[in-house]
């Protein structure tokens, strides 16, 4: 009976404290929720379009870190983009959802057609980025360095003088 | 083998093609439009010399501007994706034969002209770096604090003999053009480093530095290549070894070849602007190989034509020397064949060395197999990197953490010089897997900086919303608590009146 309790009592003894040393790891190592949509949004192309329903790139990051929403929905990050979340957050690697338009290549920018103008400032609420630059009743016109290629601002225009142009800059050679 | 004369090139040309931008640099803003007559050795851009990367172009025939156009050109570097703004102009029979003279085309007194002069002629005459890579020369003879000027005579692929050529007949105005780098540059030394196995040239240029009494050095090195690379040469005439994304200025030496010398001494001596220059034109199907005056912008088509080549057999073209050359057309090659105009729209620019056209028959096809970690490469590689490494970690190259250690390895020191690929036993094409690398790695930095910068941006703009939210929300609490008081005090003064 005497040797029952003794191996019971050694049995509590290591297991408390196996759990006391767990909880300290735990304490001590324990991942932030903020690193992780930090590493999530470090994957997303940061083009703040919005074509996933959620108003910017973070957010998206954030709902995903949430399990609120697929990893599928990003058009500009392409197939790249699902892949590395995917590696990144243990998850089936997939296609984009059908619902949305994959985005060529391509990047493009925005254009102002300056002549047409108005000087109305939607266009600069419309940018996320702050690439558009203007003021009241003067001329606009896009900074294309900065431009994501969002097409945010082709929308609110009223006059329709915004127009979408290939990015001239980057440019990928094929050696043979 | 290739002899001493220089020769003209047997065919009337009629047109030539002019690209408004090069490897390194940009020939500014047209000054001419479609249908106008210009003159040989007229102005067709707008220099700017604050702007260095912008030098002037002028035409090297008299003629009409006949199109403007975008089409591939050979500094878009073996590759037909990428378009380039170019200028076609066509003789027709209207035009004048003379041609343009400047306004004040008496010799200038090179005792007179200071050096911001001098790189302001050189600036307008359009001079660019002769030797292939095309760096504007006013921009690299803005340099101050320049201590060794090292005239480079070393070409060092098997073709190309441009340099010997032009000191064997011109020793006398490529010192001339020296004793004005002289001038502008004043560094403590200059150096001629010249091939041990061009003897020829050694004499004449002793010769030459004997009659005009200058402090000229003349170094010759073994014929290896690839000794004629400015960073090699840099290294093997002051011992400093390059670092990664270095050039020569950063230590006080600038590297100059003997053409581009001696059209610096045909502008400042001369008043005559690059319009023509020497090309190495060789191969199997040359009947007379040797070096040819071409105006800039002649066709490749022109020179096929000039040889007699028949358009319909098996032969190649390859632009540059035998590795740091690339092979612009193949008749084995079918996409080549499907779009054989372009050969007519491809132009001799600047930059361009040496042509060589070659037939099919005599080439040896390599099938590459996988490598077997030798490390052949490795002996061999000039910059002392890892190829092999390069290689295995480019495999795989769509992850990002291989994009960095690609970056460790230091893949953006590869001067691209053909070594790993003659030694590899496997045939492996690793220099055109490395052109592509680097690329691959630079498009991946500028997005990812992109990126950054607009994440950056977006941060900002909410944190700049909210704020003034904030802000908006607390203006209005403050202005209905003080409309309130100040009407409180209203109805009190009012009372108080009453």
């Amino acid at each position: 009976m005497i040797n029952l309790i003794y191996t019971i009592s050694i049995i509590i003894f290591i297991l408390s404290i196996i759990t006391y040393s767990l909880l300290t790891i735990h304490k001590y190592f324990k991942t932030n929720d903020s690193d992780i949509v930090e590493k999530i949004n470090s994957y997303l192309p940061q083009t703040q379009c919005g074509q996933c329903n959620y108003p910017g790139c973070k957010p998206y990051a954030i709902a995903i870190s949430n399990n609120e929403v697929d990893i599928n929905r990003c058009p500009p990050g392409g197939q790249e983009t699902i892949d590395n979340l995917a590696n990144l957050l243990n998850l089936p690697a997939k296609s984009l959802s059908k619902d949305l338009k994959p985005i060529n290549n391509i990047p493009i920018v925005a254009k102002i057609n300056e002549s047409e103008c108005i000087g109305c400032l939607l266009c600069i609420k419309a940018c996320p980025v702050d690439a558009i630059i203007g003021a009241n009743k003067l001329m606009h016109t896009v900074i294309s360095s900065q431009c994501t290629g969002c097409e945010l601002c082709v929308d609110p225009c009223p006059m329709s003088c915004i127009t979408m142009i290939d990015n001239p800059i980057p440019i990928k050679y094929n050696y043979k | 083998m290739i002899t001493n004369k220089i020769f003209n090139l047997p065919y009337q040309i009629n047109r030539v093609i002019l690209p408004l931008e090069s490897n390194y640099a940009q020939f500014g803003d047209l000054l001419v439009t479609i249908g106008q007559v210009v003159k040989k050795n007229q102005g067709l851009t707008r220099s700017n010399i604050n702007s260095n990367s912008f030098v002037t172009l002028h035409a090297p025939i008299s003629g009409i501007i006949s199109k403007i156009d975008y089409l591939p050109t050979l500094s878009s570097l073996g590759t037909l994706d990428k378009l380039t703004k170019v200028l076609s102009i066509e003789i027709s029979k209207v035009t004048e034969s003379n041609d343009f003279i400047n306004k004040d085309n008496i010799k200038p007194n090179i005792n007179i002209l200071n050096p911001t002069d001098l790189l302001n002629i050189i600036n307008q005459s359009g001079i660019i770096g002769l030797g292939g890579a095309g760096f504007p020369t006013s921009q690299k003879l803005a340099n101050k604090n320049i201590e060794i000027l090292i005239i480079n005579a070393m070409e060092c692929e098997p073709p190309i003999s441009v340099d010997n050529n032009l000191i064997i007949n011109y020793s006398s105005n490529i010192i001339s053009g020296i004793e004005i780098l002289n001038k502008i540059l004043k560094p403590k030394k200059i150096v001629i480093a010249i091939k041990e196995s061009y003897l020829d040239a050694i004499n004449i240029l002793r010769s030459v530095i004997n009659i005009k009494q200058s402090d000229i050095l003349i170094q010759t090195f073994p014929s290896n290549y690839p000794n004629g690379y400015s960073k090699s040469l840099i290294k093997l005439v002051t011992n400093k070894e390059l670092g990664e994304n270095k050039h020569g200025s950063d230590y006080g030496v600038i590297c100059l070849n003997p053409a581009t010398v001696y059209a610096i001494e045909q502008a400042v001596n001369y008043n005559q602007p690059l319009t023509d220059r020497l090309v190495t034109i060789s191969g199997d199907l040359i009947h007379t190989p040797g070096n040819y005056i071409l105006p800039i912008g002649t066709c490749i088509k022109n020179i096929i034509d000039a040889f007699n080549i028949d358009i319909n057999s098996s032969f190649n073209i390859r632009i540059g020397g035998e590795y740091m050359g690339y092979e612009l057309f193949n008749s084995n090659n079918k996409a080549h064949l499907d779009n054989i105009d372009y050969l007519n729209s491809i132009s001799i620019e600047k930059t361009t060395q040496a042509i060589s056209i070659n037939n099919n028959q005599n080439k040896f096809i390599k099938k590459y197999s996988p490598c077997i970690k030798c490390g052949y490469c490795e002996d061999i590689c000039p910059m002392s990197l890892l190829p092999q490494q390069l290689y295995w970690f480019g495999q795989n190259v769509s992850q990002d953490k291989n994009l960095d250690i690609l970056n460790d390895y230091n893949l953006n020191s590869c001067i691209e010089c053909g070594l790993c690929d003659t030694v590899c036993p496997s045939n492996i094409p690793l220099t055109s897997i490395f052109k592509n690398l680097k690329t691959e790695v630079k498009y991946n930095y500028y997005k990812n900086n992109n990126a950054k910068l607009a994440k950056l941006r977006s941060d900002f703009k909410e944190k700049r919303n909210n704020d003034n939210n904030k802000k908006a929300a607390n203006d209005n609490n403050i202005d209905k608590k003080s409309l309130l008081a100040s009407a409180l005090r209203l109805a009190k003064n009012k009372s108080l009146q009453k």
